[in-house]
């Protein structure tokens, strides 16, 4: 038996305040396994877990404009959640014996990819936590364990999405941008309702994973409430943690830094930039004027996120996409691209906080996409 | 990685979490090099502040790899007396080098005889890792 919940226009005290408890609460064996179908009061801006939120968000304007901020438990890029976005989170101990984050997160994924296809949406797991749609971003996945032995599995899904809005909010100048580079920010997400090509209802959407997850699981769920000791619990977390401006501006040790390389090789003209979170990187931008398909850059891109900087590394992610996209990508020999990253790793430097350099789930590295002209 | 485990070491069997006892009640803490696996390249880490107590059992931080965020969970209970700085500010030591560079700290142990016998220790070491490898690779936490 699992428990369902369904609930819309959370505070994000509240939203990340409960997916925190109840995991801990799943993990304590205090709670079946949940799954849990929300949406966010419109708008709050929510970073990950280790980012620095002066460096992430514009919190001037997320002032003016009343958008909460706040810090989410999982990890990776700012996100702006509202009432456009399904929050997705599925809490459990282990399914079917299996405990193993990475194998429960390819459950995950696939049950909202069954979910996703149902409309005819061709949406697929890529990398380490992303859905994509023939390269465009449509939803970013991230994961918590927690020390009583509990996951919280989480997927923000753009069921619709204001794209100026959430670049404004996560700090990228969109006054400086050209409508062209916007554009081209805007092609590498995309939403539900975009492929569609219609205003399709959040509720049509929650109604539809539910389904997905009820066939995918065996599981035929009803809607549950919190009782008096969950909602208490809440409560408690709300205060200590998510209200708490200790934990939403906390510091982080680990640097954020920002590099990038720019050089001419018999492939044309290549230009790489990274945002990087110490030796680890966050996002890589590929443009230039050399010949390669463009869902092929997009791929490589995709999967470099949230990478190791590792020479060998880059390249062994690298190599198994230049045999599955040979001929997209066969004016841009991999070893001209290894060497074109590794130099913009070793040109990075520490951002300073409060620099517009920051990365969003669904943005690559600022100026990034600005320059881009493969055919 | 090179999935050592050195016999000299106590390691606690849940979380892959080895103890170097240094003096009756100094004990160096770090990540075994299967835990290291499971999770992948670290991103982020932070501990507990220096001087805070910790619980057996109880998270003692969180650390980051590859997007999956995740408590750090005390083998024994006790205070926090240091921390290594270097690893907060550059995690990837901990992938690096997980039993020099990369340990996390140092505790002051409350009471090492007691909650030490649930370790993993000595002769035992072997046949145990030997066994949490083939149960990783098996249920998928490392390939």
């Amino acid at each position: 038996m699992w428990r369902y919940f369904s609930e819309d226009r959370v505070s994000d005290y509240f939203g990340l305040a409960a997916d925190e408890t109840m995991a801990l609460r799943v993990g304590k064996n205090q709670s079946p396994p949940i799954l849990r179908l929300y949406t966010y009061r419109s708008n709050s801006a929510l970073v990950g877990r280790f980012q620095r939120i002066e460096n992430e968000l514009n919190l001037n304007f997320c002032e003016t404009q009343g958008i909460s901020v706040n810090r989410r438990p999982t990890g990776g890029g700012a996100i702006l959640m509202g009432e456009d976005q399904l929050g997705v989170a599925w809490m459990l101990r282990e399914w079917e014996g299996c405990q193993a984050p990475r194998e429960l997160m390819k459950h995950f994924a696939a049950t909202l990819c069954d979910g996703l296809n149902s409309f005819g949406i061709d949406a697929k797991f890529r990398g380490k936590n992303d859905l994509e749609v023939e390269g465009r971003k449509i939803a970013g996945l991230g994961i918590h364990s927690n020390a009583a032995g509990g996951y919280l599995f989480h997927c923000s899904l753009l069921v619709g999405l204001d794209v100026t809005l959430m670049l404004k909010a996560l700090n990228v100048p969109v006054e400086k941008l050209e409508a062209k580079k916007l554009q081209s920010i805007e092609g590498r997400i995309t939403t539900v309702r975009k492929e569609l090509d219609q205003n399709i209802s959040l509720n049509e959407v929650r109604d539809t994973l539910k389904k997905s997850f009820g066939k995918y699981f065996g599981i035929d769920f009803q809607k549950d409430h919190y009782t008096q000791e969950e909602q208490s619990a809440i409560a408690e977390m709300e205060t200590s943690k998510y209200l708490n401006r200790e934990w939403i501006y906390q510091k982080v040790e680990v640097p954020d830094l920002s590099g990038e390389s720019r050089q001419m090789t018999p492939a044309g003209l290549i230009d790489v930039r990274v945002t990087m979170a110490g030796r680890q990187i966050k996002a890589v931008f590929i443009g230039g004027d050399f010949f390669a398909g463009e869902s092929a850059v997009a791929d490589i891109e995709g999967s470099l996120r949230w990478h190791s900087s590792e020479p060998e590394a880059i390249r062994k992610t690298l190599d198994p996409i230049y045999i599955r996209r040979e001929d997209d990508l066969s004016f841009l020999p991999v070893e001209v691209l290894c060497e074109a990253v590794l130099k913009a790793i070793e040109s990075a430097q520490t951002i300073a906080d409060g620099n517009t350099s920051g990365y969003g789930c669904f943005v690559n590295p600022q100026g990034a996409n600005e320059e881009s002209q493969h055919p | 990685m090179d999935l050592t485990f050195p016999k000299h070491l106590y390691y606690e069997p849940e979380h892959h979490v080895w103890c170097l006892l240094e003096s009756d009640q100094k004990i160096r803490l770090g990540i075994d090099p299967l835990g290291i696996s499971s999770l992948g390249e670290l991103a982020y880490l932070s501990l507990n502040p220096i001087e805070s107590q910790i619980r057996k059992g109880q998270a003692m931080g969180v650390l980051e790899a590859a997007k999956m965020t995740g408590e750090l969970i005390a083998p024994l209970s006790g205070s926090i007396t240091e921390r290594n700085q270097e690893a907060l500010e550059d995690p990837y030591q901990v992938n690096q080098d997980p039993y020099g560079k990369g340990w996390l700290c140092v505790i002051a142990c409350e009471d090492w005889e007691t909650e030490s016998k649930h370790l993993i220790t000595g002769e035992a070491v072997e046949a145990w890792s030997e066994k949490e490898m083939e149960r990783y690779r098996s249920q998928g936490w490392i390939d």
